[in-house]
């Protein structure tokens, strides 16, 4: 095996670890989602910083469809906080935002559930 | 720079896989000594006794993030002019001139691949003027 093909191995290592570990993040992503839309606004900084993690490493790993719908939670986390964003969320309101963003992490632990499945990765999110 | 001056390199990432594909794929370029830290400000703390000759940092992590490290380097003395290249997946024009306007060197997108980093952070020594 010469080194390329081991890096290669390695990546699918480290990519399942990733897998399992975002999947374990997901519970406090809801977390963070009830305080920052809650009482704690500020929390929606660290559903941001979070996300940008996922979206960020996802795709690093192939883990394209998991990227995307964290990158998608990014961005909406970013427009709430005054931040510009992808045009497609600029004239929404408030609300409809929250509902996206409520969304948006019930779709990220679908995918994230999916995507472990493929990898033959053992998750346990509810 | 010629290729030969590359001699050690600092990865800041808070993100633990990264570092470690970080730190596989330039352990790939021969001769080169990579280190890795998980935040601007271990960053800031083993700089002086590092002295890298290049400083690859994340741009969005808790705490002290890329820009903030970058600023805060400048005011180092002794340390103020190593080259620094930002590691982002926020790599749109606008950014990366605002990334460069700070004074990073260049701006490495995420994700990057692996196998090709190395070549990539070789090139981007190769294009920094000579003192």
């Amino acid at each position: 095996m010469n080194e390329q093909d081991r890096l290669r191995q390695q990546m699918a290592q480290i990519g399942a670890r990733y897998i399992a570990r975002t999947a374990g993040e997901l519970q406090r992503m809801r977390e963070l989602l009830q305080q920052a839309l809650g009482d704690a606004p500020a929390m929606m900084k660290d559903l941001e910083h979070l996300a940008h993690k996922i979206h960020g490493s996802g795709a690093m790993f192939g883990f394209d469809r998991v990227s995307d719908q964290a990158g998608e939670i990014e961005h909406i986390a970013g427009v709430l906080q005054g931040r510009q964003g992808p045009e497609r969320f600029q004239n929404m309101q408030p609300d409809e935002l929250h509902a996206r963003l409520r969304e948006g992490v019930e779709k990220l632990v679908e995918v994230t559930k999916l995507a472990a499945q493929e990898r033959g990765v053992d998750v346990n999110v509810a | 720079m010629k290729r030969d001056d590359l001699k050690t390199v600092l990865y800041v990432d808070d993100e633990p896989d990264i570092r470690e594909v970080v730190q596989m794929s330039l352990s790939l370029v021969e001769g080169l000594d990579v280190h890795v830290c998980e935040s601007g400000d271990r960053a800031l703390q083993v700089l002086p006794q590092l002295r890298p000759d290049l400083l690859l940092l994340d741009v969005m992590m808790p705490g002290m993030d890329g820009p903030s490290t970058l600023q805060k380097l400048r005011t180092m003395p002794g340390l103020e002019k190593i080259p620094v290249v930002f590691m982002t997946a926020k790599a749109m024009p606008q950014e990366v001139a605002r990334f460069r306007e700070l004074g990073a060197v260049s701006v490495i997108a995420k994700p990057f691949d692996p196998i090709q980093l190395g070549n990539q952070v070789i090139a981007v020594w190769e294009g920094i003027p000579d003192e």
